[in-house]
């Protein structure tokens, strides 16, 4: 029961990366780009996440409600220590996703669409660097007991490691989104073009901050590299994801973009699990060397039984449906009705 | 700024905000379907005209909602962790399910508004009809957790923590119904009246009256029956209140000394003070009556009960009063309409009931509004009602303020922005020429 919980947890948030990832990744795109002077990038834009944009991001609301229900204490504690940066990422989905339907929605289009575009490129940088320094601090150790304001509240994730890897969570939705991007593009050839030139610099960009979230964690956080390479089965997974790398350089050149986008599907998921094989059964750190782990912060018995029920009907009655959406504005005939 | 304020504030914000939204998403696209419906079975164009521009409204309002409930889920931790610690695992059954409803409504609202040229007229119908209906389940599962603060039910307290945890008994506490039910059929009086109201200002305005007049009667009878059913649904919810939570019945009537045929208090200005109220009306057994249905019986007073657990009498009252009217307008409203049916009158050539409605736009809404102020403010000082006080469940962090500065700020300009949008949209339907034109 709490493996199928933890599972379906891991499963939203690996979800809500890829998905919810891609149209952050949008944001900043648009934002690095200035797509205001490119009419069909945007409309490419609309067209391929308007559809899924609100059910990217019921992925979060998922994991949330699972994180409150089945590990309170947790969530207690996670929510008291990040309450700076949670504020600075609600912020930005809220500015983002409201900028986004202002912008689709606006019954007269005039030069207020700029300003849309520019408010949902802002809000999606900065919400996607928020949400990294948060995945960044929760590598670390959190205080185990609160004291003076700085070191409670804002210690925990205002370090160098945060915020590369803040960084980093912007390089890899961006490039997520454009991967997307290019296997959508099959009725605007002209656009494959210029972005299959951008994903080369994104991906150089994934490694370039990924390089920065290596030094910064060798220069002051020791314990990321256990986190990443302490468990054989970690390792495996890490190593796999690397040697991706080689058909995934391929199917870019080969322009079989759908393939690329799976791969890199792959890889997060993979990256993911192998952190949290190696952090099993620790869910939080703290810093006088205790940990709370999944079975402890785990909600009694009758109420993981309750969410285990809820979250069986639901994965049996959203995913058809999930998967219909999905067909209805992604299929190739989909796309012939979109063209015509 | 002590803590406590700052974060009772920044939730009365958000919850004063969203609910806007979640309502209108819940009720909004039932009128939309309805419209469609008639379009498909009719072919009267009109129809196809309106239920765009409603689809336009429902995109804005839909996403402007989603946002401000996911902020809401995480402020639950943000403000109030150690209410979270103890209540999560109690109370987190409704909001599960209403995560899958809120799931399939987002993908029923991807289909919908996206789906015109990719789904058959029917299927796409259908998924317009399965956003209003996943929203208003969601909207019963979400209400349903919150009527658990005001009915805590399904564990034991003991020592300060729950045991013996009983979700689905906890799901289904004495309040989930009235107010579930009170919340549902407010939404679409408020929704609703508010429809009404600007397509009765085109109306009156005679812009594109023929197409105005449908969009006026789409939403009639939504209207008529909520607001015929509002009263029955509020007696049922004040009586639920009167013997569940009598102090929060005291505080709506500011109702000061224990009284058997006691006054009902139409108006007046409390003075806590010296627990008197002034410039009221009283209307001598009435609040016995309406409490329980016999006008000798015993009403308890505030003076019940030990000071501290007071909750703030003036506003509660306040919002009540408002909230009473509102409804007693809708229902006026509602009755004057249906004579006029019955005598088979044209109603809207009639100048004074389209006032009426233009009137009645923002009302429905600040009954809503006022509505949660007295469940909410009604419930104060306590969290989990009786068990666990709100001071002790408030976050450590100190400096609150800056998170109720930040979210004022945010809601400020989200409201600013809709409205603006709103007023785009509504200065470009004036133009819109209709199908007979």
């Amino acid at each position: 029961m709490l493996e199928f919980i933890i599972g379906i947890l891991g499963t939203s948030l690996v979800f809500y990366v890829i998905f919810a990832g891609a149209d952050f990744g949008a944001g900043i795109y648009e934002f690095l780009s200035d797509v205001t002077k490119n009419k069909s990038r945007k409309k490419l834009v609309e067209r391929a996440i308007g559809p899924i944009w609100e059910a990217n991001h019921m992925w979060l609301i998922l994991a949330i409600v699972i994180f409150f229900m089945g590990f309170p204490e947790a969530f207690a504690q996670f929510s008291t220590i990040f309450h700076i940066p949670i504020v600075m990422i609600l912020v930005g989905i809220s500015l983002r996703g409201t900028a986004f339907a202002f912008r689709h929605y606006d019954s007269i289009q005039d030069e207020w669409q700029k300003r849309y575009t520019w408010l949902f490129g802002v809000s999606s940088v900065w919400t996607a660097f928020w949400q990294g320094v948060v995945v960044g601090a929760l590598f670390g150790d959190l205080p185990s007991k609160q004291t003076d304001f700085y070191s409670t509240y804002v210690h925990p994730w205002f370090t160098p490691f945060s915020f590369c890897t803040g960084l980093f969570v912007i390089a890899v939705y961006l490039y997520l989104a454009q991967t997307f991007f290019l296997s959508e593009t099959d009725e605007y050839p002209e656009m494959a073009e210029s972005i299959e030139k951008d994903v080369w610099k994104s991906l150089l960009f994934v490694f370039i901050t990924g390089g920065l979230v290596f030094i910064a964690a060798w220069l002051t956080q020791p314990k990321f590299f256990s986190a990443f390479f302490g468990h054989p089965v970690s390792v495996t997974l890490l190593i796999i994801t690397t040697l991706l790398l080689v058909p995934l350089i391929k199917s870019y050149r080969s322009k079989r973009f759908h393939w690329a986008r799976f791969l890199v599907a792959v890889q997060v998921a993979f990256i993911f699990l192998a952190v949290f094989i190696k952090r099993f059964p620790v869910l939080l750190s703290f810093n006088d060397g205790s940990n709370l782990s999944y079975s402890i912060a785990a909600a009694p018995e009758a109420t993981l039984r309750q969410l285990t029920y809820a979250l069986a009907v639901g994965v049996t009655v959203v995913l058809p449906f999930l998967i219909y959406l999905l067909k209805v504005f992604k299929s190739s005939t989909s796309k012939k009705k979109r063209a015509t | 700024m002590d803590s406590l304020f700052a974060a009772r504030s920044t939730m009365a914000i958000s919850l004063g905000f969203h609910i806007i939204f979640a309502i209108t998403g819940m009720v909004f696209p039932l009128l939309m379907s309805l419209a469609h419906y008639k379009w498909l079975k009719t072919k009267d164009d009109d129809y196809l005209i309106l239920t765009k521009w409603w689809m336009k409204g429902l995109g804005i309002f839909f996403a402007t909602g989603a946002v401000s409930g996911t902020a809401l889920s995480f402020e639950l931790g943000l403000l109030w962790p150690t209410f979270m610690k103890h209540a999560g695992p109690i109370f987190g059954m409704p909001f599960s399910w209403e995560g899958t409803a809120f799931f399939l409504e987002a993908i029923f609202l991807g289909l919908y508004l996206y789906g015109f040229k990719y789904l058959k007229p029917w299927t796409h119908w259908l998924t317009g009809l399965g956003v209003g209906i996943c929203g208003v389940l969601s909207g019963i599962f979400v209400v349903a957790a919150n009527s658990w603060m005001n009915s805590p039910s399904g564990f034991k307290w003991v020592d300060g923590k729950a045991i013996d945890i009983d979700p689905v008994a906890a799901m289904f506490n004495n309040a989930w119904l009235s107010q579930s039910m009170h919340t549902v059929i407010t939404a679409g009086l408020a929704v609703s009246m508010a429809v009404m109201g600007i397509h009765a200002f085109f109306i009156f305005k005679k812009k594109n009256v023929s197409l105005n007049i449908k969009a006026f009667k789409i939403a009639l009878p939504f209207f008529l029956l909520s607001a015929l059913l509002t009263p029955i649904s509020g007696d049922f919810s004040a009586k639920d209140v009167a013997k569940r939570q009598p102090l929060k019945l005291a505080a709506m009537e500011a109702h000061f000394n224990t009284d058997t045929r006691a006054n009902l208090l139409i108006g007046g200005y409390p003075d806590v003070e010296n627990q008197t109220v002034k410039y009221g009306i009283k209307l001598p057994g009435m609040l016995s009556f309406l409490a329980f249905a016999d006008v000798d019986a015993k009403v308890q007073g505030l003076n019940d009960f030990p000071k501290e657990n007071w909750p703030p009498v003036v506003p509660v009252h306040f919002a009540f009063q408002i909230m009473v009217a509102i409804g007693s307008f809708a229902l006026l409203v509602a009755l004057i309409i249906i004579f006029n049916i019955f005598r088979k009158k044209d109603y809207l050539k009639n100048s004074f009931i389209l006032k009426l409605f233009i009137i009645g736009i923002p009302l429905g809404f600040i009954a809503i509004e006022a509505g949660w102020t007295v469940t909410e403010v009604g419930r104060q000082p306590w969290i989990m009602y009786g068990i666990l006080k709100t001071s002790e469940a408030v976050t450590p962090m100190p400096g609150l303020e800056y998170s109720l500065f930040t979210f004022t700020a945010l809601y400020l300009f989200l409201a600013s922005m809709v409205s603006w949008l709103m007023w785009r949209q509504f200065k470009l339907f004036q133009k819109e020429e209709g199908s007979n034109a």
